[in-house]
């Protein structure tokens, strides 16, 4: 199967501090690739150069076999490439509804309204849909974020910490909509998240990152049952629950 | 209605537009610009050209005054596609700066600081010339506020609301900060050039006085004042700002007539040091989550 996604060789630096070193990885359709490590990994810098947000010092990116030019955030969210923010980045002095509606419209999607009214539903944001974004809480603000990354069917969505600060519930709510965003659409998504328990919930394979290194990438389960990755990553929480 | 009272709505009205034109940019985009009035000089003096020089009538000088402000807005556009926040403020400085040089040293087209004389006034049919600039001006600044009301409804005043809160979230969402610029500071320029249209009409003369940084920094001062991101507010902070210092006139104070430049600029900045500590959104504006400039 030809990939989706292709990053090759990418490097990343900021000063004298190499963010990202020599990375290299495949993304395939209809697959959920779980990003994970530890802060400072390099994993938001690597999102950040996957959506456009930055350039890589080295290396290219291919999306559906055709190289990414340097175009920035928009370029990549028309080429098909979506995203959320770690600290969610929504329009604060817009309601629900406009901060879904503001992508499908700028992005020309057909019936841009109605394409929305399905969304709420979907997401069961339809109560909250003329509130504005500040007024709601966080796990519902999480909530507009991945509407608002879904709306128009990107073919890649990358999801930078969506289960930060969630509980229960929310988490596995925010697994389903993942789920179904999977079997719907047949798109791909990135997860990146520290809940590694709930990421290889939902994620087909893991790519463990450290200090800006890919140290292995792969099924989960073998991802999970590395002795290195236990060690530099499992290993630390081990030590400091005992 | 007394020629006083009259005199003053008229200067409210004038206000209102600029305000409004000002308040266009600066409530959604969180763009401030200080070239609003100098946008409505072009206006003024292509309506006055039109009227006196070309003996247009009044809808081609209209048509003129919009056209030429929003040409020269689409300038003013291109200019500032690569700066932000603080560097937009002061790229339009300059440009307001330029607009009212030229304004007075244009002599064979401007009349230089002389100005144009001998504009026509607007004349409505049963009303004194004062009552029918009332009358036009009003007819205008409500035209103009239905229109900006309606434009903040729609896809574009969603786009411009996202872009003036969250730049990188904006071009995330597919949204070409380039292309709205173009959009929208010419048509704030367009706005002006009715204020300026208006202004022509019922003063009756145009020089580069009334356009220069002054009026901006005061048009500036009643949008805080009124509250940024509504019409309403744009209104109000003209209302305020107009009246407040004629009210001030029959303060018993020493003699306020004649300190009444004075009065006018310290008691604003008396309310503007108030606002922005205690109020910073203003009497009627939105609260924002995020508040402030556009990122530079």
């Amino acid at each position: 199967m030809a990939a989706l996604l292709k990053v090759a060789d990418v490097s990343v630096w900021f000063g004298g501090l190499a963010a990202v070193q020599n990375l290299s990885f495949e993304l395939f359709p209809n697959e959920c690739l779980g990003l994970i490590g530890s802060n400072g990994a390099g994993k938001s810098t690597l999102v950040d150069v996957i959506c456009g947000a930055r350039s890589p010092n080295k290396g290219f990116l291919e999306f559906d076999g055709l190289p990414l030019p340097e175009e920035g955030p928009r370029g990549r969210a028309i080429r098909g490439i979506s995203r959320t923010f770690q600290g969610l980045r929504l329009f604060y002095d817009l309601t629900v509804r406009e901060n879904i509606l503001v992508r499908a419209e700028a992005l020309g999607a057909t019936d841009s309204k109605r394409l929305v009214s399905g969304i709420l539903e979907r997401l069961n944001l339809e109560d909250a849909s003329n509130r504005f974004v500040r007024d709601l809480p966080l796990s519902r603000q999480k909530i507009v974020a991945l509407g608002q990354a879904i709306v128009t069917s990107p073919r890649l969505t990358v999801l930078d910490e969506p289960l930060a600060s969630l509980d229960a519930s929310g988490v596995a709510r925010v697994q389903d909509i993942i789920r179904r965003q999977l079997d719907e659409t047949g798109h791909s998504i990135i997860l990146i998240d520290h809940n590694v328990t709930a990421v290889a919930a939902v994620a087909t394979r893991l790519l463990f990152m450290h200090a800006g290194k890919l140290i292995l990438c792969g099924p989960t389960r073998e991802v999970l049952q590395s002795k290195e990755v236990a060690e530099l990553y499992f290993g630390k929480m081990t030590a400091t629950a005992s | 209605m007394s020629a006083y009272i009259s005199s003053v709505v008229i200067l409210f009205l004038l206000y209102g537009l600029l305000c409004l034109s000002f308040d266009f940019l600066a409530g959604d985009l969180r763009l401030l610009s200080l070239a609003t009035p100098a946008m409505a000089g072009v206006g003024a003096y292509a309506a006055a050209i039109a009227d006196v020089s070309w003996a247009w009538p009044m809808w081609a000088g209209l048509l003129s005054a919009v056209i030429a402000a929003a040409l020269v807005g689409f300038v003013l556009a291109i200019m500032s596609l690569r700066v932000a926040g603080v560097y937009f403020f002061l790229v339009t400085m300059s440009f307001a700066l330029i607009l009212v040089t030229a304004f007075d040293q244009l002599r064979s087209v401007t009349n230089g600081p002389t100005g144009i004389r001998g504009i026509t006034p607007f004349d409505v049919a049963g009303l004194s010339t004062l009552d029918s600039g009332i009358a036009v001006s009003g007819l205008m600044c409500a035209a103009i506020a239905v229109c900006i009301v309606l434009l903040r409804r729609s896809y574009l005043g969603r786009r411009w609301r996202a872009l003036g809160e969250d730049r990188l979230a904006a071009a995330n969402v597919g949204i070409s900060r380039t292309a709205e610029l173009l959009k929208a500071v010419p048509l704030a320029g367009a706005i002006a050039g009715v204020a300026g249209f208006v202004h022509a009409h019922v003063i009756g003369i145009v020089n580069p006085t009334p356009f220069d940084l002054t009026a901006a920094i005061l048009v500036l001062s009643f949008c805080i004042v009124g509250g940024l991101g509504r019409v309403s507010g744009a209104l109000v902070g003209a209302a305020v700002g107009v009246l407040l210092p004629e009210m001030l006139r029959f303060v018993p104070i020493g003699d306020a007539v004649s300190q009444q430049p004075l009065l006018r600029q310290l008691v604003f900045g008396l309310l503007l040091f108030m606002f922005l500590a205690i109020r910073p959104t203003g009497l009627l504006g939105r609260s924002k989550a995020k508040g402030g400039l556009e990122q530079a």
